[in-house]
This record gives C-alpha cells, sequence and structure tokens, in this order.
C-alpha cells in the first residue's frame, strides 16, 4: 500500500479484516476523464491524485426511514462488524486504541450520534508530528448526495492512534458504500492565512492578467492552451516569489477565513477544542456569490446567473481593480477581467460541467498549493482540484451537475473550501502496520 | 380435610384449569429463577476477564541519567490478546471441555503430519517429541503406526482428561471460569425454583387423593417439570462464566479470517490448526484440504458424541450456537483471506 521515496505523512494500523483500505487514485481516474482533460486540466488531475482514498472492500447499504440512520442488515455488514469488534480489543490491548475508543468501538463498528452515522472503516490511524489528516467525501468519483462531515485528526499522543472513522452526514435511501468513499489527506498546520493588503492584491492581480493575456485567448479559441502546464507547473520554486498566504477579496461575499480548532484524536471520540496557542490549520470558506438557475437534459446544459447580482457584483469588482491597480487597468486587462466577470464558464457541449470563479485571488507561499474543495449541493456536485496558487491565484469551483430536473443555487449556499497544503504533501505516503 | 387445600392456588377447579394454571406457575416461576440468575451472573461476571498478567520483561539495568524503556505488561486469556502455544488448549477446555481439548490435540496432530491418512487408513506416523508437553504426551500415546480415527480420538481424550486439572486451575486463574459460589447460588436458585414447582404440585395430588379424584395428568405434567428442572439444574452447574463466553465469542471472531485460510488450506501449521479447532471444533476444519480424507469419521464421531459431551462445560451457550462451531458460516463468508 505504501510507496517509497515519498515522505511519510502518517501511519496506519489495522487487526484482521478491515472494512476499508487506502488507496493512492491515477490522476486520470484509470483512464476514465476526457482526453482534454488529461492533456490540460493540471488541477483536476492533481486533485484527482490529491490524497488516500479510503475504499470500502464490502458492499454496506445506508438506508434512512422515518429519519432514522443506519446501516442494512447484510452478510457483508455481519462479516465487518464481527471483525472489527474482534480488533479493536486486540488493539487496545496493544495500547494502539484510547480507552474512550475501546469502550465505544467494542460495542459497535457503526453508531449514529445526532443524526450522523459514523462507520470505523477498521483502521487506526496517526498523523506523524506537524502534520493533521483532513477526512473528507471522496469527489470526482463519487456517490451522488453521499456528504461527509469533513473531520480533522491531529495526532498529539506519541503513541495511541485514532481510528479512522467516517462521518456521514447525509445520504439518500439505499446508498451503496462501496469502492472509494473518502479520503484522507495529510495537511499541515501552522501556516498563516491573511486577507491582503492593496499591495498585495495589486501584485496578484497583475500575475492573473499576465496569465491571462491576450495571447492565451487567441489560443484557447482553437485548442487547449496548456499555458498552466507550462508556466505554473513547470515554473521552478526559486521563480515563484515569496510571502505568506494572503486571499484578495474583490467582491462578492468575502471567503470566511476559518482557523481549524477542533480536531479528533485518539483520547476522545468526538473532536475537540485545541489548546491554546497550538498551531492551526487555516482554510478558506467561499460561499455562492450570485443565484444561479441550472438544467442539464443530458446533452445541453443552461446555466442563468441572476443577471442583476452578477452586473452589481462585476461593477464592484472593476471598482475595486481600479481603486488598487488604477482607472484603465480593466480595460487593458479585458480577458483577465472577463475571466473574473463573467463568473460562469460551460464546459464543451455534452458535458454536464460548469465554472464558477469567485472574485477574489489566493496566494501561498512557495511550494504549497491550495486544495480546491468543492461543496455539494441538491442536484449538483463540485469536484476537487489542486490549484499551484504560489503560480496560479484564481481558485475556481468545477460543478458537476448530477440531475436533469431544472436546479437554483442560492446566494450564500456553500461552495468552495480552500486548504493550503504544501506540495509535498500531495505525494506523501504512509506506513501501513498490521497487528496480528 | 386438611386446611390447606382450601386456599388458592390448590382449590382451583379441577381438569384443563389447574393443569393450565400449573404450566403457567411453572414457567413463571423458573422464568423469576432465570432471571435471579442472570442478575447474578451480571453483578458478578460483568466486564471482561482479568486474564494472566505478566510482568512487562526487565529490559536491562536502569540507566544512572536515563530509566529503562518502559516494556507493557502482557496479558494471556484475556479479551484482546490472541492465545499462544500452550493457551490453546486452555480455550479448547474452555470450550469444550474434555471433548474440546481432544479435538484440538487431534487437530494439532494432523496439521504437524503425525497423522496421516491413506485410503481410507490412518497412519500414526514417529517423529521427534514436540516441546509442548500436552501434545507430546498425546503422540506418544498413540505411538506408531496403522491406527483408526476412533482410536485416535480415544486416546486424546485419555490424554484430556488427564491434563484437565491443569487447564481448570489455569483457567480459574484467568477468570474465565465460574467461581464456585455464584455456580452454588445459580444452581441454588434453580434448584429452589424446581423443587418450589415440584411442591405445588405434590399437594395438588395429595388433596386430589383425599378427595378421591382423579390426577394422572397432572402427575404426567409434574414428571415433564421435572425433567426440565433437571436439565435446567444440570445446566446451572456449568462451570464456564459469562465471562468465559464473552471471551470466547471474541476469540470465534478474532479467528474468522483464520478459519478461512485453514478451511482453505492456505494455512497448515499445527499450532493456527490447533487454534481454529480449539475455537471451533473439528467439524471446523473438517472439509480443509488436509482433513478432507477423514471428514466422514470426524462427522460421525462428532456428531453422535457431541450430545454427550462430558459436563466440563456444557456445550448449550451462545459460543456453541452462533455459528462458531459449525465452521462454515463464520469462517467461509467473511472472505477473510479472499482480498477483502
Amino acid at each position: 500500500m505504501s510507496e517509497t521515496a515519498a515522505p511519510v505523512a502518517f501511519d496506519v494500523v489495522s487487526a484482521f479484516e478491515p472494512l476499508a483500505r487506502l488507496e493512492r487514485r491515477s490522476p486520470t481516474l484509470d483512464g476514465a476523464v476526457p482526453l482534454r482533460v488529461a492533456q490540460a486540466c493540471a488541477p483536476l488531475l492533481e486533485g484527482n491524485e490529491a490524497g488516500f482514498q479510503v475504499v470500502f472492500g464490502r458492499r454496506l447499504v445506508a438506508r434512512k426511514r422515518l429519519g432514522k440512520r443506519f446501516l442494512e442488515a447484510s452478510s457483508a455488514l455481519e462479516d465487518a462488524v464481527r471483525a472489527h469488534l474482534a480488533a479493536a480489543p486486540l488493539l487496545a490491548a496493544q495500547g494502539l486504541l484510547g480507552a474512550a475508543w475501546k469502550e465505544r468501538l467494542v460495542r459497535s463498528p457503526w453508531w449514529t450520534e445526532r443524526g450522523v452515522l459514523r462507520i470505523w472503516t477498521g483502521l487506526l490511524v496517526r498523523p506523524r508530528s506537524g502534520t493533521w489528516l483532513r477526512v473528507s467525501a471522496t469527489k470526482n468519483r463519487a456517490t451522488f448526495g453521499l456528504r461527509l462531515r469533513t473531520t480533522w485528526i491531529a495526532g498529539e499522543d506519541a503513541h495511541a492512534f485514532t481510528p479512522l472513522v467516517l462521518d456521514v452526514e447525509d445520504y439518500e435511501d439505499g446508498t451503496r458504500l462501496d469502492g472509494e468513499v473518502a479520503t484522507v489527506l495529510p495537511a499541515r498546520p501552522g501556516l498563516e492565512l491573511v486577507r491582503a493588503g492593496d499591495d498585495d492584491t495589486r501584485a496578484l492581480a497583475e500575475a492573473h492578467a499576465d496569465f491571462y493575456d491576450a495571447r492565451y485567448f487567441a489560443t484557447k479559441k482553437g485548442e487547449v492552451t496548456r499555458k498552466y502546464r507550462r508556466t505554473v507547473v513547470r515554473r521552478p520554486l526559486e521563480a515563484r516569489g515569496d510571502g505568506g498566504a494572503v486571499v484578495a477579496h474583490l467582491a462578492g461575499p468575502p471567503p470566511e477565513l476559518v482557523r481549524v480548532d477542533r480536531v479528533l484524536g485518539p483520547e476522545a471520540v468526538a473532536p475537540r477544542p485545541l489548546a491554546a496557542g497550538a498551531p492551526r490549520v487555516a482554510l478558506l470558506r467561499y460561499a455562492h456569490g450570485v443565484p444561479l438557475r441550472v438544467h442539464w437534459d443530458g446533452n445541453t446544459l443552461e446555466v442563468v446567473p441572476d443577471r442583476e447580482t452578477l452586473a452589481a457584483g462585476g461593477r464592484e469588482l472593476r471598482a475595486e481593480l481600479a481603486r488598487i491597480c488604477g482607472e484603465g487597468w480593466a480595460r487593458a486587462h479585458e480577458g483577465a477581467v472577463l475571466y473574473l466577470t463573467k463568473y460562469v464558464t460551460p464546459h464543451p457541449h455534452g458535458e454536464p460541467h460548469f465554472f464558477v470563479k469567485p472574485w477574489s485571488f489566493v496566494r501561498t507561499p512557495p511550494g504549497w498549493s491550495s486544495l480546491v474543495e468543492g461543496i455539494s449541493g441538491e442536484g449538483h456536485e463540485l469536484l476537487r482540484g489542486v490549484v499551484r496558487t504560489d503560480g496560479f491565484h484564481a481558485v475556481p469551483a468545477v460543478f458537476q451537475v448530477s440531475a436533469t430536473r431544472p436546479l437554483r443555487v442560492r446566494a450564500g449556499a456553500p461552495m468552495l473550501e480552500v486548504v493550503p497544503i504544501p506540495r509535498e504533501l500531495f505525494g506523501a505516503t504512509f506506513a501501513a502496520r498490521k497487528v496480528a | 380435610m386438611n386446611e390447606l387445600y382450601g386456599i388458592w392456588p390448590f382449590d382451583i377447579e379441577s381438569g384443563p384449569a389447574f393443569l393450565g394454571f400449573y404450566a403457567f406457575a411453572t414457567v413463571v416461576v423458573f422464568g423469576l429463577a432465570w432471571v435471579f440468575s442472570k442478575v447474578v451472573e451480571a453483578s458478578a461476571e460483568s466486564g471482561d476477564a482479568p486474564g494472566i498478567v505478566s510482568p512487562p520483561p526487565q529490559v536491562g539495568p536502569a540507566h544512572a541519567y536515563r530509566a529503562a524503556p518502559q516494556q507493557p505488561a502482557t496479558k494471556r486469556l484475556t479479551v484482546g490478546w490472541m492465545p499462544q502455544a500452550g493457551d490453546i488448549w486452555a480455550v479448547a477446555y474452555l470450550r469444550n471441555g474434555v471433548k474440546g481439548l481432544a479435538d484440538a490435540l487431534v487437530g494439532a496432530a494432523i496439521a504437524a503430519g503425525r497423522v496421516r491418512t491413506n485410503d481410507g487408513t490412518m497412519t500414526a506416523v514417529a517423529g521427534l517429541p514436540p516441546k509442548d508437553d500436552v501434545l507430546a504426551a498425546f503422540l506418544d500415546r498413540i505411538g506408531a503406526g496403522a491406527t483408526s480415527y476412533s482410536a485416535i480420538d480415544l486416546a486424546a481424550r485419555a490424554v484430556a482428561t488427564q491434563f484437565a486439572s491443569r487447564f481448570s486451575a489455569l483457567l480459574d486463574q484467568a477468570g474465565l471460569r465460574r467461581a464456585p459460589g455464584v455456580r452454588g447460588i445459580i444452581a441454588s436458585l434453580t434448584g429452589v425454583a424446581v423443587v418450589f414447582v415440584l411442591l405445588l404440585g405434590l399437594v395438588r395430588c395429595a388433596r386430589a387423593e383425599t378427595l378421591n379424584r382423579p390426577y394422572s395428568l397432572l402427575v404426567v405434567e409434574m414428571i415433564f417439570v421435572g425433567l426440565v428442572g433437571l436439565v435446567l439444574v444440570f445446566r446451572a452447574r456449568r462451570t464456564r462464566s459469562a465471562r468465559g463466553d464473552r471471551y470466547l465469542a471474541w476469540i470465534d471472531a478474532a479467528t474468522t479470517s483464520l478459519k478461512a485460510d485453514v478451511t482453505s488450506g492456505r494455512r497448515t501449521s499445527a499450532e493456527e490448526v490447533a487454534l481454529v479447532v480449539a475455537s471451533a471444533g473439528l467439524l471446523g476444519v473438517a472439509f480443509s484440504p488436509m482433513f478432507a480424507a477423514m471428514a466422514p469419521q470426524m462427522i460421525s464421531m462428532n456428531t453422535s458424541s457431541s450430545s454427550g459431551s462430558d459436563g466440563g462445560s456444557s456445550c448449550s451457550s451462545s459460543s456453541c450456537g452462533g455459528g462458531g462451531g459449525c465452521g462454515g458460516g463464520g469462517g467461509c463468508g467473511g472472505g477473510g483471506g479472499c482480498g477483502g
């Protein structure tokens, strides 16, 4: 399961036959992505590959009746429960499982807690020093409608491990939990993420304009430009400038700057607050800025943004750029500004995908990328990407429409989570051990 | 007429009315005895057995400036700790007394290649004595040369009986057997219930005799109640504690994939086979490649003898009924080694 040469970000322990295993995905999802994406869309490819997928080896069926959430009785569930009930005392006896977790897991490896279905995968994880683990729903090839609560695992204890538990918040009745269900991604706490001042905002706007220059749009009309791959992915680290992590907000609802202060650990079955002064993971949460009407009929996609909100946002954005970069800057970089003010860009005909571009820029220190994780809503999924925000500063959301009925996406609904993560952690691996 | 005969329930109308009442009273009294027994069991045998705690191994002399690394204490015969080497016999004995231990010995001998089958005949093969004294005693007893499954089974039972006291003591030490006091209370509760119900019937019979009324149906009912009572009292004498049941259930679950591996022939070491037989019985491995040739004899011997297993620990509890003993259910379904 583990690879060599890459840094080891966390340890994994299991006993007997765990329900799940961790697997690295191929960037192209085993050749399933469109050729155009495979040729040019590095952020999506890196998003596909990011972290480790929690792959269920047995098919469980999640049921929801009269508000009660549970797993359907089956031989697969019986086997999993049997193996996990045997594993928990063994792991506890080895000192790998804390008392609170043991008490919980010897009763059942799955349970409901305040409406959330919690399922122990049979794995225990322990992040290495200076590393956290982000556990969330899998993306880009995922079960429609399956919503997992994102949890962060920190390993303060040197010895004990934390059970890898998936918190299933919502799903359709009868959802099959099989194959890739969740993603475990290492992250690093301690990065300060702040709102950009005018100087930083100006520099980011210039970088954005450099990328989306007239030549880019001229090429884009005929074919894929591969500019991101040529100029961002391949740019050496020393040529990426410096500075801390900033977010430059131009218009629309400002992204929420979040510092994760509750983490799951080996000592308690629920996330606990971090000690004062302890390093935290900083991230950004974006909400939808413009209401959208979306309809995918299997062949054509129609996305209609609310005209007034879009126009108001465009005016606000141009005014902010004029204030920071000077009058006439927007006119000199029409393409780069249109990229933002257009807000929505559809994918080629026949695909249920479209882009939404928040009106802000993100910059991370050299060597750091940003996990751009969509927050799915009713009838649509938002994909996962990894943007090298030390060289490219837009953080677009990619929609995948999963229903053929007309949908409405309201303004203010959660849309994206942007998490700066050192690039080395995207390629990091884990050390696995099986207790017998 | 005795005044007692005029008191309820002895004055209930004869015939179906009293017979029905008697059956109902029996169920209620036995039920109460069962509930009280469970209360006693729950209070005396809650949680996991403490097992046998071994002190942490001494790594070396303490350094002047640095404490020696602390090694955790190890435990045996408790939930969370897989049985090692000689403890496997104790698990077998806990599960099914002398019969369980004998089965484990047979399984280990076959897995070690010391008993072979050829064209329906069995041959004990000579070899170096194993380090384990229980297995060594068994192999010594069966010797070498042509033999039969029944002779091997008989030898195994003899050796198991010989070592029974050792494993009883070990299981007592681990807290997996019922304390004599608890056993006495539970047996007494059951006995009192049986005696009470039979006394009730006896008084009614005496009343019927005085009034010169027939009571043969009541006698039949009392005989039935007495037989049920005997079974209950016998069961109340079981030596395995609730902690022992939980430990066996855990071993059963913990060896799910091992059972699948042994059954499919992927694992063949004597220790692994003995552990599977200890937790699931010989029938649990009867269809594995190494046992296939003698499966018919094993099945006939085990099915015919199971009802007459000795009283070391009765096989009526959840550990046998739950699929552990039948091998197929838990071991095969889980796909333990099948890549799941």
